[in-house]
Parts: structure tokens; C-alpha cells; sequence
């Protein structure tokens, strides 16, 4: 049985360890062998904390037999994408220029996992500093696509898609500017949910742009990621931008119905703005098929070119990551990765009315989704073009040359999660998004739960 | 933007910048120009930034 620990949902293992069928020691050892057996071919993983996990894991064991269960994830093993701080472990950003790097405190988020009883297995691989990557001249090499090898598993919280897909944690955090929970999602198969602007704390995360930064759950169903988000939100009076209303129940809103729920697609996103392949609009046709059998009302609905949203976030984007980076940048340019020094650079050559002016795009976007989520209830999109494309296929300015799907609901702040819809025709996993109205994450998670319920890809595992 | 003008923004900026990740970033100028077009789309000048500034007088 223990061979398929790492199978397990966070929901199925939290039901096991409160009927005393499972003990938090054997999940998290089950879950540390399987990281020294597959992750050599992964690269998930930049640092393991085998012994303070199994310590916490003790821990946790010796609290529940005592009766004093936190919650849902109590003794669940789950993994922090690097850039998120942890006093007692490393937290390097993938990069030299933090290669040292040992938080004195946790962050925020980090915090509220732990007092919820979760068990840190350690540190994921990212891009550098959330944003330079796929990159081999960083400390550590960029993750693999759990389903082949030789693809990108998408970025830039490459390793918590990949820890999810290979079975090498039972949640993970990541963190999303112009995408990055959300494509991993896409291209490892594996749900991913970017929050409402503000809900979850940044406090101790590396900040890539401070305006756009979110932080949120990468896990393998979407009833894992709301126990997650159960577990992390609410005020952080140390987070300038954090939200002051109190978080839902996220899970306790999962209730398989999505009946009578306005869905507006945006089909231009895919099928002109981005012109996505063949299997991911039968991908979106399918799924669009799926929430109207679901009993959803289904309608067509019209936005600004996609190029403009992710115009918008990137100007915003790489203005304030190049404030963020300008001195290390100017004293030691040899510290960073190619990839992420002379994207920063290219960032260095928008002005100060380039920035202004894209937030004021900002603000007419925010407005024009605003009105469309006035009709609406939850608008979807594809999750990207199509699957992953090879690693070797990756350019330096790949995120220049095409514009992010992901990167409208980054602009507006809205809530927006990645789910799987498929596969293609090589047997790489297909996203579909669902965004909701800013503070309504409960909806999103809702409408892809059912999804999830009514459709077979959660049964499908990539062959490790 | 010629090679030569592209040198000179990065080094009046500090940053030191090799011969072959200029000419990268020079080939890569369309999209940076793309983008800087697209923000000016033509919003009503009386649109006021997305990014408000709170005195926090209380």
C-alpha cells in the first residue's frame, strides 16, 4: 500500500489519518522515498529537509493520538516553491545571487502552513527569482515535465508543477505574476489557482512585481488546492496589499453544482488572439460541452486583445522587477542567469511613462472585466496554446514574443484557476482557466471541482 | 533603436552589458516597441493610473 501513498489527495489522506488509517510518519516517509527514487529525473526538488520533516511528521502523529488534530492538513507533506522564506531551511530563489541565502523568519504563508500542521518536505525549483528561466546556468537545473522529460514543465513555479504531477508532494505553494501557477498547471496537468489580488499574504515571498505578485496552491484536485487556500488566507497587516475582509470557506463551497451558473468563454483569447493548436480547442469544445451537460448557461463573451492585457502586465511587470533588481543588477550582472540578467535588462529600456501609461491600460482593463463580470459569474479561457514544447525549444525571450494567456486575470486582480481538460495527441495534459469576480476565488474553486468530478483526468498519472 | 543607441541607454543606466546579449536584446526590441505601443491606446487622458495613492492621514 505504501507504494501509492504519493497517489493520495490531500482530502483522501486528511479522511485516513483522522480514521487512524494512516499515520503522518508513513505518508511523509512514503513521500521521501519516492523523492530519492524519481526526482533525480524530476528536478522538483532544490533542497530536502528529510529530517525536520520526519520530526514534524512525529509530531504531528503524537498531537493527533493525543487529540489535538489542527485540521484537514495536519501531517500532510507538502513543498514551498524557493522564493518563499523558511528559517530553517535555504531559500535561494534558484539563483547565485541568494546561493547562501537562510531566512531568519518564515514567510507569512509559511507560517499559517505550518500551524496547520503540514509537513515541509522542502524547497521547489523555480525560475530565477520567479521569472529567469528555463535556465542551466543557475544554481540548480530547471525541472522536468513529469510526463516527458524532455518538456518544459512550464514557469516559473516549474517545480511545484512537477512536484504535483510526479507524485512528490501532496500540496505545494507557488506564486503567479504573469502566469506562473497557472501554466505550470496547464502543462504538467495538475490544478493550480491563482487567488484574488490581496487574499493570501506576500509577506516573505521574493517579490518579482509588487503589484502584480499573488500567492497560491499548486495541487493534483481542485478540493486540494481550496483546503490549501482554506489554510493560507486572511489579513496580513505586514502585506501592504493585503486584502481586510474575511476569507470564505473555500472548501465548504464545493458542492458539485453549478446549475444555472453564467459561464462567459473567451474564445478570441485562444482561437485568434493566441491561435492555439488543434487539440486544445477540441480540449476547450470538450470542456465547454461538459459545464453545459453540468446544467451551466454558456455564452460567447468579447474582451480587449489579449496582446493588450499582457502589454499591460509585462510593461508593469518588468518596471518594477528591474527597480527590484537594478543594483545587484549594476554591481554583480556575473550572480544572475543569462536568461534572467538580459530580460531585466530589455525590461531597463521601458521609461517611466511606459509604466505609467500601462497603469492606466491597467485601469481601463480592470474596468472592462468588471463589466463583463456583470453578466457573467465566471468567465473561462484555455489553459494555453497547446502542451508543453520541449525545454531545448525554449528562447531566451519566449515571453516577449507571444502573448500570456494567463496574464488578464494577473492585471484585474481576478481570482483565476487552471485545471486539466485533457490531452493531446502525445500524452501532454491540456488546461482550461476559470476566472470569478475579484473575492469570489469560492465560485472559481466550485465551478472546477465539478469540473474535475464530471470529467476522467484526475485518474491519469504520468508513468515514473 | 541601432546596436550602438541600445549600448549607450544600457550603459547610462550601469549596467555592463556583453556583445552578445546586446545583439539578443536588439533582436528582441520589436516586441519590447509592441508593447510600449499597445499602452497607448489611446485612453482618455483623464484616466487616472490603476496605482492609488492613500495619504493614510488617520
Amino acid at each position: 500500500m505504501s507504494d501509492d501513498l504519493h497517489t493520495l489527495t490531500i482530502a483522501e489522506a486528511a479522511e485516513r489519518i483522522t480514521a487512524r488509517q494512516l499515520s503522518p510518519v508513513e505518508l511523509t516517509d512514503a513521500l521521501l522515498d519516492r523523492i530519492a527514487r524519481v526526482d533525480p529525473q524530476v528536478r522538483a526538488y532544490v533542497h530536502v529537509d528529510s529530517e525536520g520533516a520526519r520530526r514534524r511528521a512525529r509530531e504531528a502523529e503524537a498531537e493527533i493520538a493525543a487529540g489535538d488534530r489542527r485540521g484537514p492538513l495536519h501531517g500532510i507533506p507538502v513543498a514551498l516553491k524557493d522564493i518563499y522564506d523558511t528559517a530553517d531551511m535555504p531559500t535561494t530563489c534558484h539563483s547565485h545571487v541568494f546561493a547562501e541565502r537562510r531566512p531568519d523568519v518564515d514567510a507569512e504563508t509559511t507560517a499559517r502552513l505550518r500551524a496547520a500542521g503540514a509537513v515541509l518536505l522542502g524547497k521547489l525549483a523555480t525560475h530565477e527569482f520567479a521569472f529567469g528561466g528555463p535556465s542551466w546556468d543557475t544554481p540548480f537545473p530547471p525541472a522536468r515535465n513529469p510526463w516527458n522529460g524532455e518538456h518544459f514543465t512550464g514557469g516559473s513555479s516549474s517545480g511545484s508543477g512537477a512536484a504535483m504531477a510526479a507524485g512528490l508532494a501532496l500540496g505545494t505553494l507557488g506564486s503567479d505574476t504573469a502566469g506562473s501557477i497557472r501554466m505550470p498547471a496547464h502543462f504538467c496537468g495538475v490544478a493550480g489557482l491563482k487567488p484574488t489580488y490581496g487574499l493570501v499574504s506576500r509577506r516573505g515571498v521574493s517579490p518579482l512585481a509588487y503589484s502584480l505578485d499573488h500567492c497560491g496552491p499548486l495541487t493534483w484536485t481542485t478540493r486540494d488546492a481550496a483546503l490549501m487556500l482554506d489554510a493560507i488566507a486572511g489579513h496580513d497587516p505586514a502585506d501592504p496589499a493585503s486584502a481586510t475582509r474575511d476569507p470564505a470557506a473555500f472548501t465548504a463551497a464545493l458542492d458539485g453544482n453549478v446549475r444555472g451558473l453564467r459561464i462567459g468563454v473567451i474564445r478570441h483569447f485562444y482561437e485568434r488572439d493566441l491561435a492555439a493548436g488543434a487539440d486544445m480547442v477540441a480540449a476547450m469544445e470538450a470542456a465547454i460541452a461538459t459545464l453545459a451537460e453540468l446544467g451551466a448557461e454558456i455564452e460567447t463573451v468579447e474582451l480587449s486583445p489579449l496582446q493588450e492585457y499582457h502589454a499591460c502586465n509585462f510593461v508593469i511587470m518588468l518596471g518594477e522587477a528591474v527597480a527590484i533588481h537594478e543594483a545587484d543588477l549594476q554591481a554583480t550582472p556575473e550572480r544572475y542567469g543569462e536568461i534572467m540578467r538580459d530580460r531585466l535588462y530589455a525590461g531597463a529600456l521601458f521609461s517611466a511613462a511606459d509604466y505609467v501609461q500601462a497603469t492606466r491600460l491597467r485601469r481601463v482593463l480592470v474596468e472592462e472585466m468588471a463589466h463583463a463580470f456583470e453578466r457573467f459569474d465566471v468567465l473561462i479561457t484555455a489553459g494555453g496554446a497547446g502542451p508543453a514544447p520541449k525545454l531545448d525549444a525554449m528562447s531566451k525571450f519566449y515571453v516577449f514574443e507571444k502573448p500570456l494567456i494567463t496574464s488578464p486575470f494577473d492585471v484585474a486582480g481576478n481570482p483565476a484557476l487552471g485545471v486539466r481538460a485533457g490531452f493531446s495527441r502525445d500524452g501532454l495534459p491540456l488546461g482550461l482557466q476559470i476566472a470569478g469576480r475579484p473575492f469570489e476565488d469560492a465560485t472559481v474553486l466550485r465551478v472546477g471541482d465539478a469540473f474535475e468530478r464530471a470529467t476522467p483526468w484526475p485518474e491519469h498519472r504520468p508513468a515514473l | 533603436m541601432t546596436l550602438e543607441d541600445l549600448r549607450s541607454r544600457l550603459q547610462a543606466f550601469g549596467y555592463a552589458v556583453d556583445e552578445q546579449a546586446l545583439a539578443d536584446i536588439h533582436a528582441a526590441w520589436p516586441h519590447v516597441e509592441a508593447m510600449r505601443r499597445r499602452v497607448r491606446r489611446g485612453v482618455d487622458r483623464a484616466v487616472e493610473p490603476a496605482h492609488v495613492f492613500g495619504p493614510r492621514a488617520e
